[in-house]
């Protein structure tokens, strides 16, 4: 399963790929900010289509393992998130350092192009958004973009 | 729960809502609710359309089911659900999804396909 409702742990995801020929591991973490577009962010709300998602996500860590010689360990969670949660987590492991980053950071691209979750922010002013679909409950109206802090070892922007 | 006849109130075809709900549950998984409508043998061929995130708040519905008569492809899907009340919301980047993949507009369907009408993604 690589959606969750609960609260990701990136150890568990450490522990799932590491091995004693595996001296490199990559981790990436997406976590909720506090603003978006000049605006303050409370909280997010995820949601999927959860059989596809998992379908996709599935392909995202097959395509990597079969491309580089590593194991990956993902997953994504759903529902209500605070500021400062983690979104998304990686964890990739492989014999070198090379390519456990090449692999996270397909994996993270990959996921945000295909798997198909959404996102909506509530705001501080009450309104809330759904990001990147153009579509606002309240009088605020803006086209968003993905906006998920990001932070770890493998990828940076 | 009963089906209110949810024609676009135009020439196109018939089209029943299952789920008049126009909110989500904030975060959750879009409820779909136990089909019945296609269980009868006499029942013309459909295909069951999923929405999403807003699209399912501005068509009122997370399951649509389109008389499959003259649907050839993923894009014949679209242009349909495109002529319903709430339909101008699935603009140039509506993303469709046949049996879990992501389609082309041109990716033929079937009566029996799980097809779902996708706004951009914003996973991550």
């Amino acid at each position: 399963m690589y959606l969750t409702r609960s609260p990701i742990l990136l150890n568990t995801l450490i522990a799932e790929v590491e091995s004693p020929d595996r001296g490199g591991i990559a981790t990436f973490l997406g976590t909720v900010r506090n603003h978006h577009q000049g605006r303050e962010v409370r909280s997010l709300s995820y949601s999927a289509y959860d059989a596809m998602a998992e379908s996709v996500c599935g392909e995202i860590v097959a395509e990597a393992a079969a491309r580089w010689p590593v194991r990956v360990a993902l997953q994504h969670r759903l529902g209500d998130l605070a500021i400062g949660d983690v979104a998304v987590a990686i964890a990739v492991a492989g014999g070198h350092r090379d390519e456990a980053f090449a692999a996270c950071r397909y994996v993270i691209e990959e996921l945000k192009r295909r798997v198909p979750i959404w996102k909506r922010e509530m705001f501080a002013d009450g309104t809330t958004e759904w990001v990147n679909q153009g579509v606002a409950n309240g009088e605020a109206r803006r086209e968003g973009v993905a906006s998920s802090e990001e932070r770890g070892g493998a990828v940076a922007r | 729960m009963g089906y209110g006849s949810g024609g676009a109130g135009n020439s196109g075809p018939a089209v029943w809502f299952r789920d008049g709900s126009p909110r989500l549950p904030m975060g959750g998984v879009l409820p779909i609710l136990p089909g019945s409508m296609s269980s009868n043998a006499s029942s013309p061929a459909v295909i069951r359309v999923q929405l999403f995130a807003s699209y399912a708040e501005r068509l009122e519905t997370s399951v649509i089911e389109l008389p499959a008569e003259g649907v050839r492809t993923a894009g014949d899907v679209l242009d349909r659900l495109r002529s319903l009340p709430g339909g101008s919301a699935l603009g140039p980047s509506t993303l469709v999804a046949v049996n879990l993949r992501h389609a082309p507009r041109e990716t033929p369907v079937h009566s029996g396909d799980e097809v779902a009408i996708m706004p951009p993604l914003a996973g991550g």
